[in-house]
């Protein structure tokens, strides 16, 4: 399985967390957030401006930056 | 009295379990020196006093944010009897995420599965073995439904009687027990000195033998360069096996991707073809609600501060006149000037908590954040601008919508030059006096100059402040529900009574210095009057703007009681000195004039509403700060622009 970053995820895809790149501070953040490797995650739109994730059962918006720091496995 | 600190995920539904646990007895307030909100609630049940205190929702104990940090503090220092921990029952995962936190605090605590009426049918959580595995008591609820209440107050009498019941926190492997074991403070401290959070090392590390802090750097060294990974990571990664563990081990069922209704609106609101439709679309029908419903509110305030006005005119203080004119022009104007707001601060934060129970206000926040970022701002900073344009004081106060104590201030500190409605008199007066075929011209031109003063104060005071760029958005979108009238009522009440504490003390101190200004020496003329003579000093410096003539600088003074002011203050001063507008200001001097009188400062009103959320320091700076950009402004637009139309043989 080839592992890519969370920004190039087509809308409606599955993927599991691989790693998450990045400082302290902004790997915790989104540990709370139920971002951790490991964890599903369901990538609800991912057309222009932020990318929005279903995680779990919320919803979480997160700009393209961030989603670039974060490696995924399709499923 | 049993303390109950109440903890949990944002939006997981804490305040409203309060609310129903305390029949809606729910206070509302702010944490001691900041804007994040503070909310507590008394009950007695079966003869127990047991107070509530609602502890802002947050995700870990890092802490990177106020809100952890003033959570963590709370949970150290003020003797809790009792955690309630509420979680969220379809999103478990992230809850008992910080429910591992939570359970080194070493607190009794009770775990409340809220938002039970939402979960399918075909899951379960075995309440027993939950309790057994985390030695806790735990609760099935809903707070909208109402059903688990009793069972919680019960819970919480017992757990107070049956003090003994401790947690069981995560025992991580070996390596890491056997540093935490030589460690002598609660689990949660030793936990986080070995993480080595900065804080808490600062506090604690101190009460450590000085060989015994160094021993347990080393050992953390250590353990990081044999992990290659950071220990935080570790304890991560631990504390999310934990969890999946008890997933497993008490629940029966999956709840996984539960699609909704609310993903259904989600899929059309953010398409981003439609979605610039939608941003503006609710912009505009939330200024269509605000000023339908308050116009009439505040057309009758007007003639009830009339009414008090007459009445003081009949009555007859013989030899202490002077006070009438006193009382009116401090104590009824001053009333007038506090309660004019209030119907549209009442409006205003119906809506927001409206727009903010119904999960709409993370929509708008996500939708304008797109093209905020590029001017250096989160998208929530949209709502204060636009409300600028129609009145400066509820905006200043919805700075609280900005996550961080800097971006308030930089926006509360710009709002002052976005042309609220009470400025449009004074361009119009000027226009017809003075350039009668470009009004709306001049009209047009005033409104881009206050966006680009907005913008550019944004961005000077950025830098000022140092305040760092705005990070891209990481927000939770929360359910679409239909907002609670009731609180949302009584939410907005509370923060009225809150505004009203606020800025009355600065409102009266104002309307007294102006008073004096304007008023004093006693049965004196406009002439003769301590503002004419203040107004006569400034004119070497309002000649710069080519304005010379005392009568127009001293109807500056009343429009900072309000802006509508200076028109009819003008005027009046001209009758009584005898002369007209044209003989003596020049044209470029009343471009210069309308230019400076439009942001000069916003009004009474919108200091004090500055005053109250940042602080008496803000409030002269910000009277400053835009005294002195108006100046520059007017003085290098009103150049410009004379030299442009002279050429062009306009004037
Ligand atoms: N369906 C359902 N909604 C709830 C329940 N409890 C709270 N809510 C709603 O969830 C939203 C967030 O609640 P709130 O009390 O503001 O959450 P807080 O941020 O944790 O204080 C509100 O719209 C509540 O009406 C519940 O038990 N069931």
């Amino acid at each position: 399985m080839k592992i890519k970053y969370l920004s190039q995820i087509p809308s409606g895809k599955e993927v599991i967390i691989k790693d998450v790149l990045g400082c302290q501070g902004f790997k915790h953040r989104l540990y709370g957030l139920g971002i951790f490797p490991g964890e599903k995650v369901l990538v609800f739109k991912n057309d222009r401006g932020p990318i929005i994730l279903k995680v779990g059962n919320t919803k979480l918006a997160l700009g393209r930056g961030q989603a670039q720091k974060i490696l995924v496995e399709e499923l | 009295m049993i303390k109950v600190a109440v903890v949990g995920n944002p939006n997981v539904g804490k305040t409203a379990l309060i609310n129903y646990l305390t029949n809606s007895s729910l206070k509302i307030g702010n944490w001691p020196g900041v804007t994040v909100e503070k909310k507590e609630a008394y009950l007695n049940y079966k003869g127990e006093n047991i107070y509530f205190i609602d502890l802002p929702g947050i995700y870990n104990f890092t802490p990177y944010s106020l809100e952890e940090k003033i959570t963590r503090d709370y949970l150290l220092k003020e003797n809790v009897d009792i955690i309630l921990n509420v979680l969220d029952s379809k999103n478990i995962k992230k809850g008992l995420l910080l429910t591992s936190q939570i359970l080194e605090f070493e607190i009794p605590t009770l775990v409340v599965f809220n938002m039970w009426d939402e979960v399918p049918p075909n899951f379960d959580i075995n309440l027993k073995n939950f309790e057994t595995l985390l030695n806790v008591k735990a609760v099935k609820a809903s707070a909208k439904k109402g059903f688990g209440k009793e069972e919680i107050l019960n819970l919480i009498l017992k757990l107070k009687r049956e003090n003994y019941l401790k947690p069981k926190f995560i025992i991580f492997r070996k390596e890491i027990e056997n540093i935490l074991k030589t460690l002598p403070f609660k689990r949660f401290i030793n936990v986080k000195l070995l993480e080595g959070d900065k804080d808490i090392l600062k506090e604690y590390g101190p009460r450590l033998k000085e060989k015994d802090l160094e021993k347990l750097n080393s050992q953390r060294k250590l353990l990081e360069k044999k992990y290659k990974k950071e220990i935080s990571d570790i304890i991560f990664t631990e504390r999310y096996k934990w969890v999946n563990t008890i997933v497993f081990q008490s629940t029966k069922g999956n709840l996984d991707n539960i699609s909704d209704l609310t993903d259904k609106i989600d899929d059309i609101i953010l398409n981003p073809k439609l979605s610039p439709f939608f941003l503006i679309g609710f912009i505009y029908l939330f200024f269509k609600v605000i000023f339908l419903v308050t116009d009439p509110f505040i057309e009758y305030i007007g003639h009830i501060q009339d009414l008090f006005s007459s009445l003081l005119s009949n009555i007859n203080f013989g030899k202490f006149e002077i006070l009438k004119s006193f009382i009116e022009n401090v104590f009824i104007q001053g009333i007038g000037i506090l309660f004019s707001f209030v119907p549209l601060i009442f409006v205003i934060y119906l809506l927001f908590g409206i727009l903010e129970d119904s999960g709409i206000m993370a929509r708008i926040a996500l939708l304008s954040d797109r093209f905020m970022h590029k001017i250096g701002l989160h998208g929530n900073a949209i709502i204060p601008i636009v409300l600028g344009y129609g009145c400066n004081v509820p905006a200043v106060l919805s700075t609280r919508v900005m996550s961080t104590f800097k971006e308030k201030l930089i926006l509360a500190l710009s709002l002052p030059f976005t042309l609220c409605t009470a400025r449009l008199p004074i361009i119009a007066f000027f226009g017809t006096t003075f350039f009668e075929k470009y009004k709306s011209l001049l009209t047009a031109f005033i409104y881009i100059l206050s966006l680009f003063l907005t913008l550019f104060s944004l961005f000077f005071l950025k830098k000022i402040f140092k305040v760092e760029s705005s990070q891209e958005v990481l927000i939770e979108l929360p359910s679409y529900r239909f907002p609670k009238i009731s609180y949302v009522f009584k939410y907005a009440l509370d923060k009225v009574l809150d505004y009203l504490k606020g800025v009355t003390s600065i409102i009266f101190i104002s309307l007294l210095v102006l008073y004096f200004i304007l008023n004093f020496p006693p049965h004196a003329d406009v002439e003769n009057s301590l503002g004419a003579y203040i107004s006569k000093l400034l004119l070497p410096l309002f000649s710069i703007l080519d304005i010379n003539s005392w009568q127009v600088i001293l109807s500056l003074f009343p429009g900072f009681i309000a802006k509508e002011s200076v028109v009819a203050s003008l005027k009046e001063i001209l009758s009584l000195s005898q002369t007209s507008l044209n003989q003596i200001l020049s044209k470029k001097g009343a471009l210069a004039f309308v230019i400076f009188s439009s942001f000069y400062v916003s009004c009474v009103a919108t200091l004090s509403a500055i005053k109250k959320e940042l602080g008496y320091k803000y409030a002269i700076f910000s009277v400053i700060f835009s005294i002195s950009l108006a100046f520059l402004t007017a003085f290098i637009f009103s150049n410009v622009i004379f030299q442009v139309l002279s050429c062009l043989n306009m004037f």
